[in-house]
């Protein structure tokens, strides 16, 4: 992001210092800290002139809460790591409210980003990245506040903090925006997208938790693991109830995607991403199938879920890079 | 009284043999008996007598503590039986800050023949309780018991000292609980009524087991068992039905040969689609086939895998010692400071005497030409300088008193200064 500089002196003709300040929000940054400053500063920098007082408030807001969130995840981090070595620790004992803090403080700012770009924040990689990192930390902690076990928070929340560290570094307004993506609709299908993304993430996480507590069984090795590990079953419920949760996300995001895209797109609307997300569907459709309905080993349900989530890696990464179509919506 | 003239006196697994020890053991009644004679004729300010399977140990106060102590060993060894083996060299002597530092360690459970039991901390509580109910404990003794299950609460809620399991019988509900997690909807078989049996049934009620069944050869004592835990008794010739439907069996039985098969099994497993199965065999020999390790969903334990468990509990229980000693360190040195800081209470109670008794005198003195109000101020303005007069001496004095080092002489010096060897008609007075 190119920052522009802006130097002021003091009233004594002291030099002050210089702000670099982002060009989307500069004039926003300066109307807010100017009149602070009160008198202070030369508020002569043609970049401060003529800007609009109320978007400029939301650009200070977002400009703080860009490095903020990573650094709330990454101390949110740290409880989970001290609670999972030493679960008697106080400082480990705040990490679920450090977390719901700090997500919360997500959502509303995915949503301020929504209403300071003017369209649904999911048109460039850097957006998607924010959006299913919020999901993300928001889909664990209600598979945490389910089960009461926050012993896989360690595992999870560095996951939240590297896409959010990654959105913070490269996010900033598309110049171009495909105008379809104002659609309510569309709101849906991506919110359901991000949300059946961030389950089957921690699907995927529960499922390979799941396999080495396993594993740790059959080979009689009781390490740290084994012991600080929530129990086989309480993974076995958390891998089969963040599967649900995808799959129902899922399910709307298939329903809302087609339902908009029949309505947008009138050459038709299956590609291989969308072809390569049924299948991705039908495999946890089948595994929750088998599980609840023949009574599938915690095991295999744990490896079926491990085989969907790679094809869905297959359809957002793969498919993405080579076989690229209408699938995006911003330059 | 001073943490100096603290004394301890004692025997422990570390320096008897247990045989040897209980010739010294007291049980409470005993100990009510024998404590305040003990401290009458052992001329003691202050004691308190803990006695357990795996030590014997009596914590005194006294003004000659080095002397008490010799008084003490006697005492103690004149207790046990004549034949006994006991001698001076089984017994083990402390003073002062070693001797609280050793009580703290043994309510922490660092002493303690498992590192980090927590039995021990209430049996340490019910010594102070038994003295304080003979009166041979008062502040003293209150005061370093008290701190003595702070530091035990702080090493058990800031160390992992007593995490873990240390017995194969609680190894084995471990085992169950890190697999299931909550107990309370599931069910167990115990095969075996014996102690080791008896004992894996109190942790699992104690886990909240849903459902209990315990099977032996001789029904009448598998019905005695249920009865004390909740749970059912059923025969030998049962296991391979209930094994369909339980979540953990543990057998723990003196059987010659296998009671549950392979095949029994294989069998159990068909009928109860993918549900999970622990198997934990802690008989000996084996009374669980080890085929049955090899069967899907079942998670069989022995004896050995126990043991492992125990020793990672044990291992991780060595490994949080230091982090404890150092909670011990604090909490000493805190106990220390605080009961030095004690003896200028009684020099500071007499400075406050002095000055409400000198402002009292001049107060009468002046109060027949006061009226009634005037009489209320002036009261009031009195009691109030008296205590800011008071407030930087009163800090001093407590500060030499904290101080080890601190020459007695200037406490002698302070008295001196505010006119405390002179009597209050003195002159100057007033």
């Amino acid at each position: 992001m190119q920052l522009s500089p802006i130097s002021w002196t003091t009233d004594g003709g002291v030099p002050g210092a210089t702000v670099y300040i982002d060009p989307i929000d500069n004039g926003g940054f300066s109307n807010t800290i100017f009149p602070f400053l009160n008198g202070y500063v030369q508020n002569q920098h043609p970049l401060v002139k003529g800007s609009n007082t109320k978007k400029f408030n939301m650009d200070l807001v977002l400009s703080i809460l860009r490095p903020a969130i990573p650094v709330l995840y990454a101390i949110s981090f740290v409880n989970y790591l001290v609670h999972f070595v030493n679960p008697r620790n106080p400082f480990g004992k705040a990490s679920t409210p450090v977390l719901f803090g700090t997500a919360v403080v997500h959502v509303v700012y995915c949503v301020l980003l929504g209403i300071r770009f003017d369209h649904h924040p999911m048109a460039t990689v850097f957006e998607i990245l924010c959006v299913v990192a919020a999901a993300l930390a928001c889909v664990y902690l209600l598979i945490e506040l389910w089960r009461r076990s926050r012993s896989t928070g360690v595992f999870v929340v560095p996951f939240v903090l590297i896409l959010q560290i990654a959105s913070a570094i490269g996010i900033a307004p598309s110049k171009e925006i495909n105008p379809l993506l104002h659609d309510t609709l569309f709101g849906i299908h991506t919110g359901s997208v991000a949300l059946s993304y961030a389950a089957f993430f921690l699907c995927a996480i529960y499922a390979v938790m799941l396999l080495l507590f396993h594993r740790a069984l059959r080979k009689k090795s009781f390490g740290l693991l084994f012991e600080r590990l929530a129990s086989l079953a309480t993974l076995a419920k958390m891998n089969r109830g963040s599967a649900l949760v995808g799959f129902v996300f899922l399910t709307v995001a298939i329903a809302s995607g087609s339902a908009w895209a029949a309505r947008a797109f009138e050459a038709g609307w299956l590609n291989p991403k969308v072809a390569l997300t049924f299948v991705v569907w039908l495999v946890y459709g089948l595994a929750l199938f088998f599980n609840y309905g023949l009574k599938w080993s915690n095991r295999r349900v744990a490896i079926a879920t491990l085989v969907g989530f790679a094809l869905l890696i297959l359809s957002s990464s793969v498919v993405n890079a080579y076989l690229a179509g209408w699938h995006s919506f911003a330059e | 009284m001073d943490l100096e003239h603290l004394l301890l006196v004692g025997s422990s697994h570390r320096t008897a043999p247990l045989d040897l020890l209980q010739d010294l053991s007291f049980s409470p009644e005993l100990i009510r008996e024998h404590l305040p004679g003990m401290r009458e004729v052992l001329d003691l300010d202050e004691t308190v007598i803990l006695s357990t399977c795996n030590r014997t140990e009596i914590y005194a106060a006294a003004e000659n503590e080095r002397r008490a102590a010799g008084a003490v060993q006697d005492w103690l060894l004149a207790r046990a039986p004549g034949e006994s083996g006991i001698s001076r060299e089984n017994l083990y002597t402390r003073f002062g800050a070693e001797a609280a530092s050793h009580l703290f360690r043994t309510a922490s459970g660092l002493e303690s023949l498992i590192v980090g039991e927590t039995e021990i901390a209430g049996q340490v509580q019910d010594a102070l309780e038994i003295a304080r109910g003979a009166g041979t404990a008062q502040g003293f003794s209150t005061r370093l018991f008290s701190t003595a299950f702070r530091a035990s609460k702080r090493s058990r809620t800031e160390t992992e000292i007593a995490a873990g399991t240390t017995s194969v019988a609680s190894a084995s509900v471990h085992l169950a609980h890190r697999i299931f997690g909550d107990l309370s909807r599931r069910s167990a078989l115990m095969i075996g009524a014996g102690e080791t049996g008896r004992l894996v049934c109190r942790y699992l009620a104690h886990h909240g087991i849903g459902k209990l069944t315990i099977a032996n050869r001789t029904t009448h004592r598998a019905l005695e068992v249920a009865g004390e835990f909740g749970g059912e008794a059923a025969g030998l010739e049962g296991i391979e039905e209930i094994l369909e439907g339980v979540d953990i069996a543990v057998a723990a039985t003196h059987s010659p040969t296998p009671l549950v098969t392979g095949e029994m099994i294989q069998s159990a497993m068909r009928n109860r689609s993918s549900r999970m199965l622990l198997l934990v065999d802690i008989s000996m020999p084996a009374n669980i086939d080890g085929a049955a390790s090899s069967v899907d969903n079942v998670f069989l334990n022995d004896m050995n895998d126990l043991k492992s468990i125990v020793q990672r509990t044990l291992d991780r229980r060595s490994r949080e010692i230091p982090a404890v000693e150092r909670i011990i360190e604090e909490e000493v040195a805190c106990f220390a400071a605080r009961t030095a800081a004690m003896r200028a209470g009684p020099i500071i109670k007499e400075l406050r005497q002095r000055y409400e008794d000198l402002a009292g005198a001049q107060l009468e003195k002046f109060s027949p030409k006061m009226s009634e109000e005037d009489r209320a101020v002036a009261a009031r303005m009195v009691r109030d300088l008296t205590k800011k007069l008071l407030h930087w001496p009163t800090l001093e004095l407590r500060e030499i008193a904290r101080d080890p080092e601190a020459d007695p002489a200037r406490i002698e010096w302070l008295r001196r200064l505010f006119g405390l060897d002179k009597p209050l008609s003195g002159k100057g007075d007033g």
